[in-house]
């Protein structure tokens, strides 16, 4: 069978980090590829390259046995790829007709056809057996037909290779398995489709072949009839190093936080959590294991107060913080080092200094009747970055001089001075260098030896496993699995996290 | 250490190492729109050096000249920058002068004739009410019904222009005139705002010194106090401030607030300094200029009292220029857009030094 | 109280709203695709000046003038393009900027150019006769539109429809429309950005100063200094009030019209009410007009969802079964 799309030897690098290392991917005409991996694994940026988003450093591109430069999106339409995103771009207030035409419109005079795109398009739609209102608003739409509509628009622009990136990840059941019938049609007609995804269920109801990616290698490929879940499971989640951190005995104390049946309310664009029961106690950590994207940020976040709960209560040392704002909270006993670190954790254009002294400038000696001490704040932010091994010279420094672990080493040196009962870590390596890795987990587990409670979330399931003493898997907003330390390995999680299994009636 | 010296120059305030590399902008800036104004001037069949000699008198002769309109410059910089830091756009200010003016006046009318320093000190505290609560108008309808500050703001200040008119030509009018104009009876003079004597006939007055203590006021507020810092990071990154804790919708109010209140200064020394009573239309535009003296220091109080007496001079420059040559003097205010325009496009250098860097790696595959 | 809605306060109200209404339609091109224009305050300036001048400066011919409204607006937004494209320069700044240079150029060469100074009323004006209609004056609306009134006023409507028609049903307005929607999508779509982004601008440009030329040459006869008082924040409260949908915010503009032309009778009827109270009418009523959006607008948002997410319960159980 012939390829219809060769990556070959691809190199991709951004600062910092080596998106894609000598990455070949090889798709055949007509056959459903699944391309698979955790995030940060590098599909996504491979195929951004196909699309022409983004140009590879080094490598090669052969779109049916043809090289040729990708430099545009503009470019790989013409080549006949399409993509579809995993946020949608779509216009909200605009009919689904408008949505399809938009870009390649037809015309009769000085008005569009209506009437001419209106056939073409129910013809696609029969042919692939795909059907939507094409007079609905895309705001009036559920989620499914929204892709159905970007899968409409590719076809209206005669696409003959169509990568789809994570598309069930917003999707229901029932939504799921009518896009895996679409594109078994689309395959029927001769369609070729890439299938970025990281739910191994899928993978192997749908697709022909494999490429399984993990931190910017091609861990392995092949047909999907030779591969089992354990096989992808091991290529996916793949072996770590395990820091050896000094662990005290465990010996979990009073409850800090209690999560009773605590729901988020659902919003386009994020996976709420339902009927979340949680607790972590003094002296502990517990890791929430789980691909990203899977109801992780809402837990956080309906902790921390910055979004608000649908039901359920939540309580810090006994009190009830339900009702409390972050301010509160925090002063309460709440520290948090968010996921995003540049977009919630730091100002970037502030310097070190004032981004020390966010949880501790309202109070004495830092500041006194409204009139900051900068004498103070400045000597602590300087006795911090040297606690912190924040590299440098002084903490006058604007914040984006440092590099994105010494960043971190901020945010966590600011959340841990506040001496917190309960502190929330999101992927709180994320970004960061090896050294930093290291010296961060040391203090997250001080931390635990101390007494206090950590509540650690991450997409490393290493991290998760190396550090936790309960571990939680968070799939699709609920917990459906727990383990105490070194109760199972990478592999067996991997399964709960990828939505394979499920433990009846788990809570945390 | 290159990287590191220009993200510090580039803000103005922060910490590490101070260098002169934030003014060569803005004064590069300054002498291209003088520059183009004065070609501009070439064409329309006027002398191109007018300007010049106009700028010449205001930092020589005419000094006083430049120190009235100095401040009015100062005072207005300072009420933009103070809600620009926190990212609210205060477009109101020419409103909130008006009402701080109107008000002034009916506490100073309402007097008795010889109240003295403590009848002054009321008035100007009358003065900074109006103009605070006028501009918490706009900032409650943007907290509490989302409505876009920008609009409302522009929209108050004509309602507040009409209203000046009403009551200068209809309520405190001076019915005893001989002739009629649109203005209110003459301040008592205990309650006029002294003039700067020693530098001869002229309107400079003692709000000049009311004006630098604000400015140094206004950076005290945002270097030293927890509010200041509040409205850097509320400013800067809101996610960040809602993170840690901070209220922006509480922070926007405040600032709105003493915005307001430093425009109401403006018109309270226009009246009680310059003007010794209210006249509809005394206030030719000190809102916008103030959006210019604050964008060219770049939102920096301390920076406002070198663009403020920047443009002091300039204003001042323009009415000596026209006295001496025969340029209108609204000349200053096409330089003034100029200016404005030439800032707000700042990007041309960071994209010039991009683009250059793409070509030299080039494109790969 | 009839009086309120008798034919001449219409006429009048149709009148007001004209230029009020053709600035609205140029920001309402620009909206759509996310421009925030407010320097439409300034291309109307720019059009009632240049209107002036090329009428004093000529033979008189009000439509010469408006022609030449009409391109020295259209080059004069070239500018606010060139910030806001090209440099993509922050929409509210360069407006500010271009209503200052705006009011500053047009009171410079009306010394340097005309030789006057505060205003200019030429006096060999040669006004374009009024539309006379006889047949309808007494046709309820379309009486007050037609009868006695520049043939600006019914054109001008009728360029709201055809407005509403090219952002409804032309490639062009659908391109237009995708920007302010998702200029992601546009983007990805192979939209041209940049150059459609540049149209709306000029085209903004070329319908105030339309409107500034009919606001010189035929509601007045005159410049005169920073002349347009705000006209153009209230058509762009017009704007939002109206959702951008052309036929509404014609509908909108008459309102306005009318609040000032009520004003005027107010006066008139000598009521005691002093006419800077009067005048202030109509920005009153802005305000509180775009009060009133903002929160329906909240409102709106929270009223769509929830009637958006009925109908997509109702599609996805369509699907399950």
């Amino acid at each position: 069978m012939a390829n219809a799309i060769e990556l070959l030897n691809i190199t991709k690098r951004y600062p910092g980090v080596v998106a894609n290392d000598d990455v070949t991917v090889c798709v055949q005409e007509a056959e459903i590829h699944g391309l698979i991996g955790e995030n940060g694994a590098g599909k996504s940026t491979i195929m951004n390259i196909l699309y022409g988003l983004a140009q590879a450093d080094k490598g090669v591109i052969k779109v049916f046995g043809q090289e040729c430069r990708i430099n545009s999106p503009q470019d790989a339409i013409g080549l006949g790829i399409g993509m579809i995103h995993q946020h949608f771009m779509l216009m909200p207030n605009q009919t689904v007709l408008r949505n399809v035409i938009l870009g390649n419109t037809p015309q009769k005079g000085l008005f569009i056809d209506e009437k001419s795109a209106r056939q073409d398009i129910e013809k696609i739609m029969k042919e692939y057996g795909m059907k939507v209102n094409l007079d609905a608003k895309i705001n009036q739409i559920s989620v499914g037909e929204k892709q159905r509509v970007e899968i409409i628009k590719a076809l209206y622009r005669n696409v003959r290779i169509l990568i789809l990136d994570e598309p069930t990840a917003v999707l229901t059941p029932a939504e799921t398995d009518a896009l895996l019938e679409t594109m078994q049609r689309l395959k029927k007609q001769g369609c070729t489709i890439i299938f970025i995804t990281h739910k191994l269920k899928e993978v192997l109801a749908a697709t022909d072949r494999v490429t399984i990616m993990r931190k910017g290698v091609v861990t392995g490929s092949g047909n999907t009839s030779d591969m089992s879940i354990r096989k992808l499971s091991e290529l996916i989640v793949g072996r770590e190093v395990n820091f050896n951190i000094p662990f005290e005995n465990y010996k979990p104390g009073d409850k800090v936080l209690e999560m009773k049946n605590v729901s988020t309310t659902p919003r386009s664009g994020a996976m709420a959590i339902k009927q979340i029961n949680l607790q972590v106690n003094e002296g502990e950590i517990v890791g929430i294991a789980g691909v990203e994207g899977n109801g992780q940020s809402d837990l956080v976040e309906v902790i921390a107060g910055m979004v608000p709960m649908a039901e359920g209560s939540i309580s810090l040392c006994k009190r009830d913080v339900s009702g409390l704002d972050i301010r509160r909270r925090r002063i309460g006993g709440l520290g948090h080092i968010p996921e995003d670190r540049l977009k919630t954790g730091t100002s970037k254009v502030c310097t070190i200094s004032e981004n020390l002294m966010l949880n501790k400038y309202y109070s004495r000696p830092f500041s006194k009747a409204g009139v900051l001490n900068h004498r103070k704040i400045n000597a602590s932010a300087n006795e911090m970055c040297e606690k912190f091994l924040v590299k440098t010279p002084n903490a006058s420094y604007q914040l984006d001089t440092l590099s994105g672990g010494n960043m971190q080493k901020v945010v966590i040196a600011r959340e841990f001075e506040s001496a917190p009962n309960l502190l929330i870590a999101a992927q709180p390596t994320r970004g960061v260098d090896i050294g930093a890795i290291e010296y961060i987990h040391g203090q997250l587990a001080k931390l635990r030896n101390e007494g206090r409670a950590v509540l650690l979330v991450s997409a490393e399931l290493d991290e998760v496993m190396s550090l936790s003493d309960r571990i939680i898997v968070l799939y699709e907003g609920e917990i459906v699995a727990q383990f105490m330390r070194d109760e199972a390995n990478e592999y067996e999680i991997g399964e709960y996290m990828l939505g394979a299994k499920r433990q009846e009636q788990c809570h945390g | 250490m290159d990287k590191m010296m220009k993200k510090m120059g580039m803000l103005g305030g922060g910490g590490g190492k101070r260098s002169l590399k934030p003014l060569a902008k803005p004064v590069l800036m300054l002498i291209a729109a003088l520059l183009i104004v004065m070609a501009f001037l070439a064409v329309s069949g006027y002398d191109p050096t007018a300007m010049l000699i106009g700028l010449k008198r205001a930092v020589t002769t005419d000094i006083a000249g430049s120190i009235r309109w100095a401040i009015p410059m100062l005072l207005g910089g300072v009420a933009v920058c103070i809600p620009f830091k926190a990212q609210a756009f205060n477009l109101g200010v020419d409103g909130q002068i008006y009402m701080g003016a109107v008000a002034s006046t009916v506490v100073a009318l309402a007097l008795p004739a010889n109240s003295g320093f403590w009848g002054l000190v009321l008035v100007f505290l009358a003065g900074m009410a109006a103009g605070m609560v006028y501009a918490m108008i706009a900032a409650a309808m943007k907290v509490y019904c989302n409505t876009d500050m920008v609009v409302s703001t522009l929209l108050l200040n004509f309602v507040a222009q009409l209203f000046t008119e009403y009551m200068a030509a209809d309520v405190l009018r001076d019915s005893e005139a001989t002739v009629q104009m649109n203005a209110s009876k003459l301040l008592p003079e205990s309650l006029w705002l002294p003039r700067l004597s020693y530098l001869g006939p002229s309107s400079a007055n003692a709000g000049i010194y009311i004006a630098i203590v604000v400015c140094l006021l206004a950076a005290f507020l945002f270097y030293k106090t927890t509010l200041g810092y509040e409205i850097k990071i509320v400013g800067s990154n809101e996610e960040f401030a809602r993170y840690g804790g901070m209220k922006p919708k509480s922070v926007i109010l405040k600032v709105m607030a003493i915005s307001g209140a430093v425009a109401g200064l403006i018109g309270v020394i226009e009246v009680t300094a310059v003007q010794h009573r209210l006249i509809a239309g005394f206030n030719p535009g000190f809102g916008f200029d103030g959006i210019v003296v604050a964008l060219l220091a770049n939102n920096n109080p301390l920076g406002v009292l070198l663009s403020g007496a920047f443009f002091g001079i300039l204003k001042n420059g323009g009415s000596n220029m026209e006295r001496a040559t025969d340029v209108p003097q609204i000349i200053t205010q096409v330089t003034m857009a100029i200016i404005i325009l030439s800032v707000s496009s700042n990007i041309v250098i960071k994209k010039i030094k991009l683009k250059k860097r793409r070509a030299k790696n080039g494109t790969a595959v | 109280m009839e009086l309120l809605f008798s034919p001449s306060v219409l006429a009048s109200a149709f009148r007001i709203a004209t230029p009020l209404l053709l600035a609205a339609l140029g920001c309402i091109l620009c909206h759509k695709a996310g421009i925030t224009n407010l320097a439409i305050e300034s291309f109307m300036l720019v059009g009632s000046f240049v209107s002036i001048a090329c009428i004093s400066l000529t033979n008189g011919s009000v439509l010469l003038g408006m022609v030449a409204a009409m391109i020295g607006a259209g080059v004069y937004s070239l500018l606010f393009a060139l910030a806001v494209v090209k440099f993509k320069a922050n929409h509210v700044v360069a407006s500010i900027a271009m209503n200052m240079l705006g009011v500053g150029l047009t009171s410079f060469l009306l010394r340097a150019v005309l030789g006057s100074q505060g205003m200019i009323r030429p006096a060999n004006i040669v006004k374009i006769p009024n539309m006379q209609l006889e047949a309808l004056q007494n046709v309820p609306i379309i009486g007050s539109i037609l009868h006695n009134q520049s043939f600006i006023v019914p054109v001008s409507i009728l360029l709201a429809f055809i407005v509403f028609a090219i952002l409804k049903k032309t490639k062009y307005g659908l391109n237009v429309v995708s920007l302010g929607e998702s200029e992601g999508a546009a983007l990805s779509a192979g939209i041209k950005v940049d150059r459609v982004k540049w149209s709306v601008i000029i085209l903004s440009g070329i319908f105030c100063g339309l409107a500034g030329a009919y606001l010189s040459t035929t509601i007045l006869s005159e410049f005169s200094e920073n002349m347009v008082q705000g006209r153009g924040f209230t058509a762009y409260t017009a704007v939002i009030f109206g959702g951008a949908n052309p036929i509404v915010v014609w509908i909108v503009t008459v309102f306005f019209g009318w609040a000032e032309a009520v004003g005027v009778q107010i006066e008139l009827a000598g009521l005691g009410i002093p006419s800077s109270i009067v005048k202030m009418f109509p920005y009153v009523l802005a305000i509180i007009v775009l009060i009133i959006s903002s929160v329906t607008g909240q409102n709106k948002d929270k009223w769509k969802q929830s009637f958006a997410d009925r109908k997509k319960r109702k599609s996805v159980r369509a699907e399950v079964h």
